[in-house]
């Protein structure tokens, strides 16, 4: 697989968007409030594939139960 | 504290063999990060990390260490200790004061020694290189914080250099945003097509021509444990061009293939030793003869006894990396031991695997590595083996207070295995009782007893069994309510008789026990009679019985409400625990010294205890976690930090949760409602006793007592209804605690008695119940159990006070008050209908050396003449004075003069 990748990571749970310096720099968003469970959706770049252990690593770490890892093809418009 | 025993082997740089490719482009890179407060060299395995950074380590002109991680060291004072060993080999001298702070018997909190070591480390001049090698094995939170410390204060002669698998949780983003990062990754490690010509000249002599050099780059993708087997399968080959050819596949089919390769040009004898010995996570020869040869006698030649296995394996540049100096240690490169151990499974029955493990199991045991042995046993052809494993050692690690690796051992074995073992049956009623769930426990201990009863007399050692099932009936009258001494006293008589010496964890809790029933009881001659003739049996000393014997006088004392021989034992306990490297032991002497001093409202010193004793919970029976966590939340709320405090009980619940254990997080809930009290949420903690069923009573030889709590928010809710539950819960509590000779909960029933009783309007009845509160508090000097009754209580004691004026403990426990911002001359003025008889008496806070000075200040006197006056010296009287005017709230001689003509209190 080429890599850098982009990857979209969902975790059960709430995470502060100020971990996203010790998680790649992946952008950090929680869905979810009153009533419903929330979750944490994780995206960004990621360099190869330690960096993206060390992303899952982490969040098993912090004991964030994974949803799903998702590898997002590169968009056939952007540039990079 | 002791330090941990420093293993060697974890400093170890791994050597490279002599066709080692050295790799400017990567090394020159290393180089340029001695400016940078990282180089991170991340990759997965067999991309030749340690073997890259060994290499640049050897060409770089400063000093550098060493340190290899792994899971053991998930523990943030641990892993200090091993970076400050590695930083100390380097520099002798350096970082004497976390040192010093390691070596402190007054034990400091983890996050102060790391403070200090990075303090320190910025102070070292020389440029150094210090290496993590597998970072990726670290897990705990702290460590991870601590190194982001490290990152964020970046020494100046320190070049950090983190290798691991995986990336760690730094800020790496914005490290490398800002030019701070130094990162060697995978892409990174991989060979170019030259490096791999050079590697394949340089370790077989081999030139290829062009297509197959095309080949051969286009399969191994660059990856060096790859190229290396590569390299040893092309070795003396004549057909390279053929081989490489029938070499497509999957990397997968490429790994095997190329492991076949290589050990089919191994002699049958490495052959077969490299597939037996891959079971292992480590080697030696003594440990290889035992696998491969293990009918022969101890005399047979170098052939079998492995020496020249080892040999080869080391010349043979076969991926194995040497753990120790004296290379007798070896492990296989982790990638290499998992194709040796899947073509062990291919070619190898099962059975036979089964026999490899036995044998493995046999030797581990054979030299003390009990872990290791039942890791074996569970692999091997026979499982009541690793039950037998365990029963036999089992004594052993509870006399060390290995709970957690008793547990690790017990909870991997099946139910089966150990339903049909006596022996492993009642260990598991201990493990149970260490997780604090009592009700289990008192199940398994009549499936003990019916299973001896139904097994044949003489076929077991069953004598041990009964003392062990006794010492726990003990535990159990002691606990369950309704608490039975008698019962509780026979059974633990019963267990003194049946638990020999050599057990001293069992023998232990028999001797707790025994004693907590005397006390139970109301005989403390007995109890106390009990422990200090076994402290003068020489064989009770300086083992776990020795530590049984000091956790029982501080329960004792603890019970007697006896602060201060609570706090010395505490004290002597920690020493003996941390020298006997005893975790329970030494977690209970932090407990007990963190909790006198939070009873005498020193907060300071309690939370340095507490909070290096609640970090070490798994090690640990989970009731001393749970009390530890309660006294180290109070002591948090009183330093204003209720966010903290909040945050501590929560994660007892946490535990309660996570564990399934019902009783624990019952006690957490109750907690919480006790806090949420302190922290003037009354509607929140009035829920709580809604559901809350305070009886029956139970006997407390900890901390905390849910019922106490109940009593508390009643008398705050303060309306008719709730004083009157209030007064009807404590005459209860007083009748069961006056019954079973509890002092501690006593004082604090007396003492909420006494305030209850005033707001009642039965000042006499109040002013009896504070006396004989005061009378049980007065030894043990408890100041924190008054102050967290308020003003109300400051009251009383004002009122008191004037009854019994020369009681220096009563003045203590004002002055306390004081300290909390509590003004007495102010509150003494308020009339409360119940003491307006003794107003007038109460009303002066001087004492009558104050009032003295006070008189003299009224005819203008000066300090000197003051203190010639009095005979007293000049400092001593500008001491008084001081006091005078923090009595009065003044700030000169004058207006205290007024403030005390106003007030009436002069003559």
């Amino acid at each position: 697989m080429e890599l850098p990748a982009t990857y979209r990571i969902e975790v059960l749970g709430r995470l502060d968007s100020s971990w996203s310096e010790r998680l790649a720099g992946m952008e950090i968003t929680t869905t979810g409030g009153s009533g419903i469970v929330p979750r944490t959706i994780l995206q960004g770049q990621v360099i190869d594939q330690s960096a993206l252990a060390g992303v899952l690593n982490t969040l098993c770490d912090l004991g964030l139960p994974l949803i799903s890892a998702v590898y997002l093809p590169r968009d056939n418009n952007s540039n990079d | 504290m002791v330090l941990e025993t420093i293993l060697k082997t974890k400093f170890f740089k791994p050597n490279l063999s002599d066709d080692f490719v050295h790799r400017s482009r990567l090394t020159d890179k290393l180089d340029s990060g001695d400016k940078c407060p990282l180089s991170l060299v991340s990759a997965a395995a067999g991309y030749g990390k340690s073997l890259l950074v060994s290499n640049w380590l050897d060409s770089c002109n400063r000093p550098s260490a060493w340190l290899s991680l792994d899971e053991d060291l998930n523990d943030l004072r641990i892993f200090v200790q091993y970076f400050l060993y590695a930083v100390r080999e380097l520099f002798p001298d350096a970082c004497p004061g976390t040192l010093n702070l390691l070596s402190l018997p007054d034990p400091q909190s983890a996050k102060i020694f790391s403070a200090e070591l990075i303090s320190e480390i910025s102070e070292i001049t020389t440029p150094f290189v210090l290496v993590l090698d597998d970072y990726g094995f670290i897990h705990d939170p702290d460590i991870h914080e601590f190194m982001n410390q490290v990152l964020k204060y970046r020494p100046s002669a320190l070049q950090l250099v983190v290798m691991t698998r995986r990336d760690p949780p730094f800020p790496l983003h914005a490290l490398r945003a800002q030019g701070d990062l130094v990162e060697i990754r995978q892409k990174d490690l991989q060979f170019t097509m030259v490096e791999m010509i050079d590697f394949l000249q340089k370790s077989i002599g081999l030139t290829l021509g062009e297509h197959a050099q095309a080949d051969l780059y286009n399969t191994v993708e660059g990856w060096a444990a790859g190229l290396r087997l590569m390299a040893l399968s092309l070795q003396n080959r004549n057909d390279v061009g053929d081989f490489l050819r029938e070499m497509k596949g999957d990397t997968r089919h490429i790994q095997d293939y190329l492991m076949a390769e290589v050990l089919s040009r191994q002699l049958p004898t490495m052959r077969e030793g490299l597939l037996k010995t891959s079971i292992l996570s480590r080697l030696c020869a003594p440990l290889y003869k035992a696998l491969c040869h293990p009918s022969r006698e101890d005399e047979c030649g170098s052939e079998c006894n492995g020496r020249t296995f080892i040999h080869n394996l080391e010349k043979s540049n076969l991926f194995c990396i040497v753990l120790d100096e004296h290379h007798e240690w070896f492990r296989y490169h982790h990638l290499f031991q998992q194709l040796l151990e899947r073509m062990l499974e291919s070619r190898y029955s099962t059975a036979e695997i089964s026999i490899l493990h036995d044998n493995a199991c046999k030797w581990f045991e054979a030299n003390g590595m009990i872990e290791e042995a039942f890791h074996h046993a569970m692999s091997g052809s026979d499982l009541d083996v690793a039950g037998k494993l365990v029963a036999r050692h089992r004594h052993e690690l509870m006399n060390k207070e290995q709970w957690h690796r008793l547990g690790r051992l017990m909870d991997k074995l099946p139910r089966t295995i150990i339903e049909n073992n006596p022996e492993l049956l009642i260990q598991d009623a201990w493990v149970l009782w260490n997780r604090m769930k009592i009700q289990e426990m008192i199940n398994v201990l009549d499936q003990v007893e019916a299973l001896l009863a139904a097994t044949p007399e003489g076929s077991l050692p069953t004598g041990d069994i009964r003392g062990e099932i006794d010492a726990m009936r003990s535990l159990q009258y002691y606990l369950v309510p309704p608490c039975d001494g008698a019962r509780a006293l026979a059974h633990a008589q019963q267990a003194m008789q049946n638990n020999p010496p050599h057990q001293s964890s069992t023998r232990g809790m028999a001797v707790i026990m025994l004693a907590m029933s005397y006390q139970l009881t109301g005989n403390l001659t007995d109890a106390f009679g009990t422990i200090f003739e076994e402290l003068e049996e020489k064989q009770a000393h300086q083992n776990t019985y020795h530590t049984r014997l000091l956790i029982t006088l501080c329960f004792l004392y603890w019970v007697e409400g006896d602060l201060g021989n609570m706090k010395q034992t505490g004290q002597k306990l920690l020493k003996l625990g941390e020298g006997l490297h005893l975790a329970e032991s030494s977690y209970l002497g932090q407990y007990f010294y963190g909790l006198s001093h939070y009873c005498r409202n020193e907060q300071g010193k309690a939370e340095k205890s507490l909070t290096e004793a609640v970090r070490t919970r798994d090690k640990v029976n989970i009731f001393n976690y749970a009390h530890s966590s309660f006294v180290l939340a109070l002591v948090k709320q009183e330093q204003g930090e209720p966010g903290k405090a909040c945050e501590i009980a929560k994660s007892v619940v946490h535990y309660g949760l996570d564990t399934g254990n019902a009783p624990l997080l019952q006690l957490a809930h109750a907690f919480q409602a006790e806090l949420a009290l302190r922290q003037g949420r009354i509607a929140e903690a009035v829920q709580w006793t809604k559901n809350y069923q305070p009886e029956p009573f139970a006997t407390a030889h900890r901390f905390y007592v849910p019922q106490l709590t109940m009593a508390r928010i009643f008398l705050a809710q303060d309306t008719g209804a709730s004083r009157q539950q209030a007064a009807d819960l404590l005459s209860r509590l007083h009748d069961f605690y006056e019954s079973i000779h509890n002092s501690y909960c006593l004082i604090n029933i007396l003492a909420m008695q006494a305030v209850l009783y005033n707001s009642l309007g039965d000042g006499a009845l109040s002013n009896k119940k504070l006396v004989q509160a005061i009378s049980l508090a007065e030894a043990g000097e408890f100041t924190r159990l008054f102050l967290d009754l308020g003003s109300d209580m400051a009251k009383l004691l004002l009122r008191q006070e004037s009854r019994d004026p020369a009681s220096d403990y009563i003045q203590t426990l004002l002055h306390a008050f004081e300290q909390e911002g509590f003004d007495r001359s102010i509150e003494s003025t308020s009339t409360h209908p119940a003491d307006s008889t003794i107003k007038a008496a109460t009303s002066n806070p001087l004492t009558p050396r104050e009032q003295e000075i006070i008189e003299l200040l009224v005819i203008r006197l000066s300090n000197q003449e003051i203190a010639d006056r009095l005979f007293i010296s000049l400092e001593t009287a500008k001491r008084h004075l001081a006091n005078i005017y923090r009595k009065l709230q003044v700030k000169n001689r004058r207006q205290a003069v007024d403030r005390a003509a106003s007030q009436g209190f002069l003559s």
